[in-house]
Order: C-alpha cells, then structure tokens, then sequence
C-alpha cells in the first residue's frame, strides 16, 4: 500500500429501491459517485487504470443495510467533513455516506477485516417462534445445507458461518436477528440460512415469497471481541 | 380507452427478489428526469431490455428535447425480460413506464425507436402487455397516438398497420413538433382520425393509414404506396434534417445506468452523416449530408459530461469518427483532459485508410485491448464493387502502426454475400487476417508471450432500402452456409487467428423483414403469436416459428429474403425519402458492377446523390478532411 495516499473510510446506507443493486453494479454507482464529486481519488497502475477503492462485503441482492462501508484512497489529505459533504451531494440519496474518517493505510482489505455481520429478517406474520427455533436448532444440528446460486449448487457449513440468533415478535409479524461470520470460503447467505432451515422441518410453505433483510451492523471480530469499523482498538463483548 | 395515470411501482416491487436482474425497473438513476408534472405525458420504449435500450442515443436525444419543452413530459420504457413478462402476465400487471411507473397505456403518445429489423415483434409484445391495440385501426379514440422513427423507419411498411404515425429523419425538432401539435388537437376535443390528418401536414410525418398499397405491372409483388385521399397526405415523405447540427446538444446522455449496459460509457455524437458511399450501408445514404461538431464543442462537452454522469470511458461516436477534418486535434486534448484520472477515450471503429501513428497514439490512453477495422471485403476487386475505398496496404499500414502503438488484438469486420463474390473473394479473408497475424509477429514478436491475435466477425450482407443493393436478393442460406464452410476450410490452422461467422437463419428473417411491404405485416404478427420475442437474442430466436408464421401468411420467407427486383420497379419504400435520388442509387449499383469507385464528396467534388438539394442542406465541416 502506497503510505502517501489517505485511506478514508465512508459509512453509507443501502437502503429503498437501491437493495436491489447487485454488488457489481454497486460499485460502479458508488465509483460514479466519487468521480463526479470530483475528489482526488487514487488511481491504480498497470493495463486496466482503476480508482483505487476497497468495499466491504457483498450483499445479496434485494438485501437492505444501514451499515455499509468504503474506504477510498486520496492523494490529498481533504477535511473529513468537506469530503462527506461533496460526496454525499453527488451520490444516490439511498447509498448517501453519512460518516467518513480517516484510516491507517496498513489496514487490511476492508472486505477481509469486517468479517461479522449482524442481520435481521422479516419472518412474517404467519411464523411462529417455536417452530423458528426448532428450525435454526435442526438445521444447526445438521451442520451444512446447500441452495442454488444461479445454476451453481453452493454447500454452507452452519458452524463456520452462524454466530447467534435471538427471535422476537414485532407489528409485521416474527422477526430473526442473526450474527454471521464470513470466512476465507465464503458467506452466509441469512436468508439461504432460513429457508434451510425450514425446508428442513417441512416449513418452507410458511416464509413469505421476499423474505426482507437488512444487514444493521458490521465488524471485525478479533480475539473474540468485536471492533467496530472505526476502532481500531475499542474492542466490545462478542454477545 | 386510456388507462389510469397513477404510479404503479408497488405492482412490481414484490416481483424484484424474484427475477433475474431487478436493477433493470428501479427507475431514479442519477440525471433520470423525475419530475414529470406534464400536463401532456410521452412515453419513449426501447422494445427491448433495458441494458440493451438504455444506450440508445436517439432515446437520449428526444428525451432531452421532450422534457425541456413547456407543459410536455418524456419518460421512458423498455421491454421487461422474459422472467418478469411472465409474472406481470400472470398477475395482470400492465407494462409500466420508468419513472413515474404509470401504465404505458395512460400516456398520451408512446414513441419507439426501431433501431434494427429483429425488434419488430418485440414492438407487438410491448403493446400487448401495456394493454394497447396492436393495430393502429383497432384502437380507440383516447388511446395514446403511436409513433417510431429510427434507422429501421426506412422500410416501415410491414409494420404499416401498426403506428399511427412514423418520423423520418433526425428527430431533435419534429418529435416537438409533432407532440404539440397532438397535444393542441387534443385540447381542442379534435377526433383522433382527424389528429393524424393533421399530423401528416408536419413535413417529416409519415402517417400509414393515409395510404394504400398498389400492386401493379411497375412495381413489385409488394406494391407501392399512394395517398387515399388526394391533397391530404404527401406522394412522398422527406426527412428532416437538422443543417445546424452544431446548435444541437452535444450532451444527450445524462441518465447514468445501476446496471451494467451494452454500451457502459459515455456516448458523444461528434459528427451525423457520412458520405463515404458504401453501397451496401444504409446509415451511410440516409444520414447524408455530414455535418461535424468542433472541436472545441466537443472537449466542452466531454469535460462537463464526464463531470456530470462520472463515467471512467468516453466514446467519441458517428459513422465515421476518423473521418472528422479535427480527429486528431481532438484525440489529443482530450488525451490531456483525462490523463491522470483513469479515463479512456474510445472510438467506435477506425477507417483504415484514415487511422494515422499519431491517432493510434492518442487514442485508448494505456489501456490498448483490441482495434476494430471493417474491411468488409477480402479482394480489391470486392472492395471496389461495395466502394469500400481502402486497399491493401491501408491495412497493412493501420494493421503495423496499431501493434507499433501497443495494440495486441486486432478484430477485422468483412461481410458475405456480396454482389458478385466468388469462392476466390471468401478465401482472401483468412488470407488477410494471416498478413495482420504476420504483420504483428514482425512488429511484436512470436511466441506464446507476444499475445498477438486477429479476430474475424462475417457478417451476411442484408439488402436494406435506399442502398444502391436494394434491388438485389439476399444469398441463399444454402450458399451462405456454404461459403460459411468455404471460409473455415481456407482458414490457416493458426490458434491466433479465431473466425466468427453470423447465423444465416437469422440474416435471413432480418432480410424478408427489410424487404416485404405492407402485405407482410401478418407474417410479424403470426411470428409473434407463435412466441416470437427477442428475435436479436440468440438463446430466444426461432427460425421455424418465422418459418411457420410466413408459411401461415401464405409466403415462404427464403423466397421474399432472396427475391431480387427489377431496378426500374416502383419500391415498397419510395413515398419515403432520406432525399437521396433514385437515379443515384441506380447508377450506383451499375458502377458497382462495373467494379467502378465512386468517391466521397467531403474529400472530392460532389458524387451527385441529390439529397443536399432536395433538402435544401450541404456538408458543414470544421476543417479539410484527408
């Protein structure tokens, strides 16, 4: 990593219409974004000259979030707030920034360092909670499911990816809050994770056609502590 | 009867998580027109899907013209996939415009852009899911007036019965002209029959229903079409023409796209027109005259477009951009304007004769992947017969300065089924491509490392109206395949060199639908009714359905895609003109022929084609062109 360039973090929403961006396409919004707030963007060497820019993980696509991240590097230092401000004013108000700040340049890719993420689904008002939790139980029992990624068949191991659930009743019906961890193989997916999980005890019937989900958090887990993305060294309790 | 207006995203919203691509109906793209107060609403459709439309510049430009006048709101639509086709079928959701997600239907006029033959029943499917007749005759007095113009507007016959009013020529200022007048009608209570009457009065408007189609010992088994009434509707219909091409926008795309498009780049028209005289082009003879932007627009309007969309590539596009009297000035401002910033500035496809060591060093910045030249024929002699007026050493020439500038990948476009080819003029391509091949290895080296290669595309010649092969039949698809292996067979055993040939099938369907006249529209229609839809999609075209669709209508499609005519017959398409005479084309074809060149009219004197006085407009260019 260039030690001369500033790494600076932005926090933004995914949030409205806009949860139906694919990752890919994402990126290049975001990229546009940045080109025409005019920043000082670095930009890489060799055959294909592209902005130098980090994001954090994939999300699904039809996946909402309020904590999504960018780090983009400058090869000027500008304020951190004059940044936000220009930024935010030429990008699509559902992926507007809404927190940026400077960041050591030696960090990790940002996409490999927030490896836990924290969720929360929509099971809908005809689910009951016992038999969630019967659910998420046998499938965790299991230990892996596999679901269709396009025509891809893709297999999950249950242990490495699920951290913690908790279920509670809301106006909408039964709602998951669920942890994952992301690991070199791979993430995932909550909401392949919760049709396993019912398919497995004949429920499948039962989820709604569009189960929302919205990734509310994201961290680096470290030592069994998680760091939040601006911290570098604040760690919290894993729950 | 015209549908609600009212905004119907929710219908579709739950259908997102379900189909392929949901970025394709978000609608609040950065520069999307949002505001769409009206009171008089349009609707422009891509009849297909949106990455495929969303590029379209004609789309941009009216866009930008409709939403700029007072009262008038533009919008757009573009044909769903097929995924969602079927669930808005299932659930009885009408297709929807982008931005304020109404009913196609509740618009006040819905305009296409026929940008090739194989969106023709596309167009059908549009109309159907929005619930609006698909035959002009049927529809009801407050349904939306239904236009198109485009490229594929020059033989609009088979799709006569259609639209109620079809728009030739440049469009800046007659899609203005035509919505006010519709819109003045309609304020006034004037009956829809009488609102195309009307229409037909604007110079440009081609309005079908005002005509009926004549068969008689002068013309084709197609006929020719004649006015009904005497006085209401001109013999023929000339384009319009914009001579100030200058004081238009330079800037027409402002919609930034989520999804990654067909053309992912910023678009900018540098110059309309060419008169290069390739015989077998369409663009080349309707677009006429040729009319450049400067220079200095054009950096203007890079430097502010870049800025405004954010897109990392610029495409400086035209028929002929190398052509431009000021190419190489401006490839190298803007070379400057985007150096540090990761920006590539690309061009369309070089003219072979025209692509100079200074333009190859300008062009791409460091990212050089492949160059495109389109020597179309593999003979001088062929060359000279299409009047491609390039020869040999002109490709070896650009071939040389393109691996000397960096190029590693070169793609060579030729074309098959030419107006007296041979066996000999088929085997010179793979002979060419081998000479490129050679030329690279010279200039780069040999060896696996070298990374150099040539690609061949072989296109099968479609005869299109006002080209000077308009008279000729398409080859057979037996012969094409023929000659297909023909050329496989005469192609060096060499993995750098990699040949590429188009589906004879569907050239064939694309040919029967640039030839038939109005008596053919049931066979688009049958087509259609058979499940024909994304004919341009190879995965989704059958060539039995339109088969069985023209055997249904009583006609054989080889036999209509191969028909030749009589080069004094009166044409399906002759009360349209793009202002070019017959008497040009016609001597065109007979010096082709003869093998005789004719030269362009921007470098040499005037080529005779007729359409600067008849339509009242001249070449306008920026400096000398050589």
């Amino acid at each position: 990593m260039n030690a001369s360039l500033f790494r600076l973090r932005c926090a933004y929403p995914k949030s409205g219409r806009l949860s139906f961006l694919g990752h890919l396409e994402l990126i290049s919004t975001v990229e546009r974004s940045v080109r025409r707030a005019g920043l000082p963007f670095a930009v890489s060497n060799g055959f294909a000259r592209r902005m130098r820019i980090q994001f954090s993980s994939a999300l699904p696509v039809g996946v909402s979030s309020l904590a999504e991240y960018f780090d983009l590097f400058l090869t000027e230092r500008l304020d951190e707030d004059d940044a936000l401000a220009t930024i935010a004013a030429y990008s699509p108000a559902p992926l507007r920034p809404v927190r940026a700040r400077y960041m050591p340049s030696s960090l990790p890719a940002l996409e490999a360092w927030l490896d836990r993420s924290s969720w929360t689904l929509d099971l809908g008002p005809s689910i009951d909670g016992a038999l969630a939790e019967d659910a998420i139980a046998a499938l965790r029992r299991k230990g892996t499911f596999t679901y269709l990624r396009g025509a891809k068949e893709k297999t999950v191991d249950v242990s490495a990816g699920y951290v913690s659930h908790a279920l509670s009743e809301g106006e909408g019906g039964l709602s998951l809050a669920l942890a994952t961890l992301s690991t070199p193989s791979g993430a995932m997916r909550p909401e392949a994770f919760v049709r396993a999980a019912f398919d497995l005890v004949g429920a499948g019937g039962a989820l709604p056609e569009y189960l929302r989900c919205i990734r509310v958090a994201q961290h680096h887990l470290e030592d069994g502590a998680l760091v939040e993305p601006y911290e570098l060294s604040l760690p919290k309790l894993v729950d | 009867m015209r549908a609600e207006r009212r905004d119907c995203f929710h219908l579709i919203e739950p259908l997102l998580p379900l189909v392929e691509k949901p970025a394709r109906y978000l609608d609040h793209e950065w520069g999307a027109c949002e505001e769409q107060d009206g009171p008089f609403h349009v609707c422009m459709v891509y009849a297909d899907v949106y990455e495929i439309g969303q590029p379209n510049l004609g789309i941009a430009i009216l866009y930008n013209e409709l939403n700029g006048c007072e009262g008038i709101s533009c919008e757009r639509a573009f044909l769903p996939w097929t995924d969602m086709i079927s669930l808005m079928r299932e659930r009885g959701i009408p297709l929807l415009s982008l931005e304020s997600a109404s009913p196609l239907a509740s618009f006040d006029v819905v305009g296409f852009t026929l940008a090739h033959e194989l969106i023709m029943t596309n167009v059908l499917e549009v109309l159907d899911l929005a619930g609006i007749p698909q035959v002009g005759e049927e529809r009801a007095e407050d349904d939306p007036i239904i236009i198109a113009g485009g490229p594929s507007a020059w033989n609009i016959e088979p799709m006569a019965p259609v639209f109620d009013a079809v728009l030739l020529g440049d469009g800046e200022e007659s899609i203005k002209d035509v919505c006010r007048r519709i819109r003045d009608l309609r304020a006034e209570g004037v009956p829809r029959a009488q609102i195309l009457r009307e229409l037909a009065k604007i110079q440009c408007v081609y309005v079908p229903s005002l005509y009926t189609a004549v068969v008689d010992g002068g013309s084709t088994r197609w006929g020719y079409a004649v006015p009904i009434e005497p006085g209401i509707a001109p013999e023929v219909v000339f384009k319009r023409c914009e001579p100030d091409f200058a004081s238009t926008e330079p800037i027409a795309q402002r919609i930034v796209p989520y999804l990654e498009t067909v053309q992912d780049r910023l678009s900018i028209e540098v110059l309309r027109g060419c008169a290069r005289g390739c015989r077998f082009c369409q663009a080349g003879m309707t677009y006429r005259p040729v009319r450049e932007r400067s220079l200095e627009q054009i950096v203007d309007a890079t430097s502010k477009a870049l800025s405004t969309c954010g897109y990392d590539e610029v495409s400086l596009s035209s028929l002929s951009t190398t052509d431009h009297s000021q190419c190489r000035e401006m490839l190298v401002e803007l070379g400057k304007l985007v150096d540090d910033k990761g920006i590539r500035v690309s061009l369309p496809s070089q003219r072979l004769d025209s692509f100079g060591v200074d333009m190859a060093a300008a062009v791409a910045g460091g990212r050089k992947s492949s160059l495109t030249f389109a020597p179309e024929a593999g003979t001088q002699r062929l060359r000279d017969v299409i009047n491609k007026n390039v020869t040999e050493d002109d490709l070896e020439r650009a071939a040389r300065n393109a691996f000397e500038n960096g190029w590693r990948k070169v793609k060579l476009y030729y074309m098959m089924g030419l107006p007296t080819e041979t066996d000999e003029d088929i085997a010179a391509i793979p002979a060419t491509a081998a000479r490129v091949l050679e030329i690279g290895r010279e200039v780069v080296g040999r060896g696996r490392k070298s990374g150099i290669s040539v690609s061949v595309s072989v296109a099968v010649l479609v005869p299109k109206a006002f080209t000077p092969f308009q008279w000729c039949g398409q080859l057979p698809r037996e012969e094409v395949v023929r000659r297909q292996m023909h050329l496989l067979e005469s192609t060096p055993k060499d993995s750098d060199i990699r040949i590429t040939y188009h589906d004879a099938r569907t050239s064939l369907v694309e040919g029967a639908l640039s030839r038939m006249g109005r008596a053919g529209f049931p066979i688009i229609r049958r087509a259609w009714e058979r499940g024909a839809r994304f004919d341009a999609w190879t995965s989704e075209f059958s060539f039995e359905t339109w088969v069985e669709a023209a055997r249904d209508a009583g006609y054989d499609l080889e036999d209509i895609a191969t028909e030749s005519f009589d080069i004094d017959a009166r044409l399906p398409w002759e009360h349209t003109s793009p202002g070019i005479s017959k008497g040009f084309l016609q001597r065109e074809w007979r010096r082709a022929l003869a093998g005789v060149t004719t030269a362009d009219c921007t470098m040499a004197s005037c080529a005779g084609c007729g359409v600067c006085p008849s339509l009242g407009v001249s070449n306008v260019l920026q400096g000398v062109r050589s």
